[in-house]
């Protein structure tokens, strides 16, 4: 706790100092700069100073593991699985047991794994990555849509279309970005086989952070989150975290002043 | 832009530093995701073929569930139980009363016996699976309305023969 709150201060200080360089420079007045920059009170140079403001130095910069608790997955109804005889045999790690037939997830893992996957959203926003929400339940379009709209990001949450990602040129008639990080809020299509855009984000190699059900497999997904996709409560849940994330990191972007 | 659609052979980190080792993809063209995901890689390489983990799932159970089943077996189920009810179920009160009274008594079944005593007296058990029974289900609610159906239609033929 210390060490972070150390690294936070260190961190804040040498934005300062960036800030009052880019001013310096801003003026072109080279005399005053350069007597200002004597009169800084640390011996920092600019590439330590470069060291200090890149963000992937912190193991949590923009703060996402503050954003949840464990209880409030489990409030959420995070750790309900599905019945043990749709388990996914990948998905045995992540599981705590089986109550009376039913599974349930450890959801220690679980805060963990989530953590990871809003901490590399985050840097993703931060570094002005296009972010694609997906999911395919008719339920649970209106949640994915409005979180996605919040976080200034993209959604699809309808029917998946073959090869928007594999042949994006043909089908929007021009060359086109892809997205840069792909959330998934179920890994499965209502026909309960793997969605589409699991396999297709892996062949363009986009990474993809999916909320993994107990019949899900979650092999291809870069970063996987064991946990309940079809509850309500779980989606609005997960939809409200990563669109926090998302603006976590671009409030950071627009703090720093690009050089 | 050089890329790989082998999903199949190692992950997507393995692929592009490939083609950016190679030089078939340009240090400008890396994507933005590459730096985030050396400097935080996944707790597991997301490999299409990673093998499987043999762990086995285990039960979970606890030693008030010989309570709860004895419980279940003479009472049963009060019907559906919603997630979001704040309030313990019966079998939730029973086991308290069990826990608070389980000093008292050496022999499991004499103390079965007590609590559901005792609990009879208080009628908080019965009364309120009686209440939950009345407010939440679904045949009580059908039997209810078809009741006040059948009262409307018969003061409306009673009214259409007095007008007469």
């Amino acid at each position: 706790m210390i060490r972070t709150i150390t690294n936070r201060f260190s961190w804040k200080f040498g934005r300062c100092l960036t800030q009052t360089c880019s001013i310096t420079s801003d003026t072109s007045h080279c005399q005053n700069a350069t007597a200002l920059k004597v009169n800084q009170p640390t011996e920092l140079k600019e590439s330590e100073l470069k060291e200090i403001t890149n963000p992937l130095r912190f193991p949590d910069y923009f703060g996402v593991r503050n954003l949840f608790r464990l209880k409030d997955l489990f409030d959420a109804k995070v750790h309900y699985g599905h019945k043990d005889g749709t388990l996914h045999p990948n998905m045995k790690p992540y599981i705590f047991g089986s109550r009376l037939g039913h599974i349930i997830f450890d959801l220690d893992k679980t805060t963990e794994l989530l953590q990871d996957a809003l901490n590399f959203t985050a840097h993703i926003a931060y570094k002005g990555g296009i972010i694609l929400f997906v999911s395919h339940y008719p339920q649970h379009t209106l949640t994915v849509e409005n979180a996605a709209k919040e976080a200034g990001e993209y959604a699809h949450a309808r029917e998946w279309d073959f090869h928007l990602l594999t042949n994006s040129e043909k089908i929007y008639k021009g060359v086109t970005r892809l997205p840069d990080l792909i959330i998934m809020v179920s890994t499965l299509n209502p026909q309960m086989q793997e969605h589409t855009a699991v396999r297709d984000a892996a062949k363009m190699c986009i990474p993809t952070i999916g909320i993994v059900d107990s019949n899900s497999n979650p092999n291809l997904i870069t970063y996987p989150v064991p946990g309940n996709d079809d509850s309500p409560t779980a989606v609005q849940l997960y939809c409200n975290l990563f669109r926090d994330a998302i603006l976590l990191g671009k409030s950071k972007k627009s703090e720093i002043p690009s050089s | 832009m050089a890329s790989s659609r082998l999903e199949r052979i190692g992950s997507i980190y393995t692929r592009v530093r490939g083609l950016l080792r190679s030089g078939a993809m340009k240090q400008e063209d890396k994507p933005i995701w590459y730096d985030v995901y050396e400097a935080f890689p996944p707790k597991i390489e997301p490999f299409h073929g990673r093998k499987v983990p043999d762990i086995a799932v285990r039960n979970i159970l606890y030693p008030e569930d010989i309570i709860r089943a004895k419980f279940y077996e003479r009472y049963g189920s009060s019907g559906q139980i919603s997630l979001t009810n704040k309030y313990p179920t019966p079998c939730q009160n029973f086991l308290d009363k069990y826990r608070e009274m389980e000093k008292d008594y050496a022999d499991e079944n004499e103390l079965f016996e007590a609590v559901v005593k005792v609990l009879q007296e208080e009628k908080s058990m019965f009364s309120s699976n009686e209440q939950q029974s009345r407010d939440t289900s679904m045949a009580s609610m059908f039997t209810s309305v078809n009741k006040e159906i059948s009262q409307k239609s018969k003061i409306n033929i009673a009214n259409v023969l007095s007008e007469k």
